[in-house]
């Protein structure tokens, strides 16, 4: 989900080509789709790696382009060796940049989970104007999730104090708007978290109406499970999959 | 003669209490059910044409395969055999049954095929080894591709005549694919052979549930930035085609028996609540009204109950909603956890995945009249997301037990379990189809 939007239109791009391909042609047994998927997912992550190994990076995209036409036109054992190679040059373009002490940090703020990179629509200067000076948040210029308790939309005394901060900086940028999706953790059904990910949705929306954010200020989804921040099956893990997300939306 | 008195098919007795089979003896007198050794040989090539696609092998294991996951059958290890398959016929005169009674078997399943490029004939018999008796035969005619098929049609014939009812050979499953963070449509036969996906589009897919036709398949989608109910059919080149799309949840779709509805969840009131609308998508009925959480419906064969999941209560509980009335009966009272319920095809059962007092992620069956609780997994990973076959007698679910979470089968009592998907990828949200027609010409 925090990918940068490049990875997302490139993946969606490519893939609704293939996927385009396959329904049509219906031979789904031997087209490589799990070689597809596992290449672009490489290759996805080796864009950040793009500075620093650019050279890796340009074979990887231009083997996964080569791999893309065989395997739209349905030469599917071609269009496999290819995914397959364009997948180790992107991982080798990966962890290429990775060795480099400089490249390292630009790859760690890319592929972070953590949000820092949301702010595709905002405003440096807007965001600075709210925090205060002294706050060590100053450069990452968003609004920070919440997080719940388990099964539980409720919103926590500490985590009321963040939607706060939230409802000031609406108030204090009336054309924008905020995006909020609601996620669970990984425990119970898909299809029940489904809901409890939008009953968070609610309550944040809730909460923020009765601090005066107009109604018409919100867009909700919710993913359920289906987007853990955090890989893992432990009380930590889900602790932090269990939140709101706010991505603020430009007038 | 005792070998002759099959204490035999419980569930054969408990699915039809008051039929007797002509050609089934059961002791009913017996508490026990024991499940029916019977030995199953490779078919044999009976004809001219050579067999270069390895039809022999392929009965055999197949047959074997099916009857074993009916948890009816003791399906014998044909490395114990005695008699000489080069010698043997398939016909009572040429068996020697003495060879067959040493290794414990009470039925002997045989059968010879003819084979060519485009056709294969194949007929079975199965016979008594006690009295060297014939049971059952059948013979038929089908395409050379459907060769699996014509098995599957054998092996449901085999069920048939000892419990009066058809099983699942003839049929698939939809499950949700996951590869990295994409979600796909996946359709696989019973067995988890023949799998194909049906829909792949880089985004996610969730929740499949089919038409009873067998020709649809309805799923939510994230594809338009919004999860939305789509419908796409089983036959190539099929378009998708957007159901519901109201702002928020369109999620959790279950097509009514008789066709002629869809309950599911919708967010648009603020909160999760169950609706029924027609299977283009018009109508809608808003079915429950609560605090909360109401999702997962699930209808019942009378096309007029529904089972799902309410938190109302303060947690997730297993609910019963009489769609005609509106009286709304809680089923679960065991454990803080209880979510997607399915209704069984044919009977008051309901299966459910709940967690238990240990943490322990499993299924349940809850019986929507008595309220009993049956467990069906215990200690064996994460369970979840049951579904019911069209027989009734068997529940698909997805289970983490290896590892990662793939597909299952077992018997309604959870006796017998199979793993069935082995493809890459993680598997969830199984769903059960109808029967298909079979295939072949019976001769």
């Amino acid at each position: 989900m925090k990918n940068s939007m490049k990875k997302t239109i490139i993946i969606f791009a490519l893939t609704a080509f293939a996927a385009a391909a396959l329904l049509v042609s219906g031979c789904a047994a031997k087209q490589p789709i799990v070689e597809r998927q596992l290449a672009e997912e490489a290759f996805a992550n080796a864009i950040a790696a793009k500075k620093c190994a650019w050279a890796k990076y340009q074979t990887a995209e231009q083997k996964l382009n080569m791999a893309h036409d065989y395997d739209m036109r349905k030469e599917y054992e071609k269009a496999r060796d290819f995914y397959v190679v364009a997948k180790r040059l992107s991982d080798d373009a990966y962890f290429a940049a990775k060795e480099n002490k400089d490249c390292m940090d630009e790859l760690e703020v890319k592929n972070s989970e953590s949000g820092e990179n949301r702010g595709e629509y905002q405003n440096a200067d807007e965001a600075l104007s709210v925090l205060p000076k002294n706050d060590p948040k100053r450069e990452e210029y968003e609004l920070k999730r919440i997080h719940f308790d388990f099964d539980s939309s409720e919103i926590a005394l500490d985590q009321q104090e963040i939607l706060k901060k939230h409802a000031e900086w609406l108030s204090n940028f009336p054309a924008y708007k905020v995006r909020l999706e609601g996620h669970a953790d990984e425990r119970g059904t898909g299809e029940y978290n489904l809901s409890l990910g939008e009953l968070r949705c609610f309550a944040v929306r809730k909460f923020l109406i009765n601090l005066g954010v107009g109604e018409d200020r919100f867009d909700m989804m919710s993913y359920g499970d289906e987007m853990p921040l955090v890989e893992g099956h432990d009380e930590n893990a889900w602790r932090s999959n269990r939140r709101v997300e706010f991505t603020k939306i430009a007038p | 003669m005792r070998s002759s008195c099959f204490v035999f098919l419980m569930a054969a007795l408990l699915l039809l209490p008051a039929v007797a089979s002509a050609q089934l003896q059961v002791d009913v007198d017996s508490a026990e059910f024991r499940k029916y050794p019977i030995a199953i040989t490779s078919f044999k090539n009976i004809g001219e044409g050579e067999d270069k696609w390895g039809f022999a092998e392929l009965s055999g294991n197949v047959m074997r395969n099916d009857l074993g996951l009916t948890g009816l059958f003791e399906v014998l290890d044909p490395k114990g055999f005695l008699e000489d398959p080069t010698k043997a016929g398939i016909d009572a005169g040429s068996i020697d049954f003495t060879n067959w009674l040493q290794v414990g078997a009470d039925g002997l399943l045989k059968g010879g095929y003819t084979i060519s490029d485009s056709e294969i004939t194949a007929e079975m018999h199965v016979f008594d080894v006690a009295l060297a008796r014939e049971m059952l035969t059948k013979k038929y005619t089908v395409q050379r591709k459907d060769a699996r098929a014509l098995i599957h049609r054998l092996a449901n014939d085999v069920v048939e005549f000892f419990t009066l009812k058809r099983s699942i050979f003839n049929t698939k499953i939809v499950a949700v694919r996951q590869i990295n963070r994409v979600k796909q449509i996946y359709v696989m036969d019973f067995d988890g052979e023949n799998g194909f996906v049906l829909v792949d589009n880089a985004n996610l897919n969730l929740l499949p549930t089919w038409h009873p036709n067998g020709k649809e398949i309805y799923f939510t989608s994230y594809i338009a930035n919004n999860p939305d109910l789509y419908r796409i059919g089983l036959s190539r080149g099929s378009k998708l085609m957007k159901v519901s799309s109201y702002r928020g949840l369109n999620v959790g779709a279950d097509v009514s028996p008789d066709g002629s509805k869809i309950a599911l969840t919708l967010s648009k009131d603020g909160n999760s609540e169950i609706y029924s609308i027609s299977t283009g998508g018009s109508n809608g009925r808003r079915l429950t009204n609560a605090w909360g959480i109401d999702s997962s419906p699930s209808w019942a064969p009378d096309n007029t109950r529904l089972a799902f999941v309410s938190d109302r209560s303060g947690s997730p509980q297993i609910y019963m909603l009489d769609t005609a009335s509106g009286a709304t009966t809680r089923l679960t009272f065991q454990g803080t956890y209880n979510q997607s319920p399915n209704w069984s095809p044919d009977s008051e059962k309901i299966c459910f995945s709940g967690r238990d007092e240990m943490m322990g992620y499993d299924l349940f069956i809850v019986d929507a009249t008595t309220r009993e609780i049956t467990r069906l997994t215990q200690d064996q990973g994460r369970n979840e997301d049951c579904a019911w076959s069209p027989d009734g007698r068997h529940i698909v679910f997805s289970s983490d037990r290896t590892g990662e979470y793939k597909l299952w089968i077992m018997t309604a009592d959870g006796k017998t379990q199979k793993q069935i998907s082995y493809q890459p990828g993680s598997f969830s949200t199984p769903d059960w189809s109808p029967m298909f027609q079979e295939v072949g010409d019976e001769k």
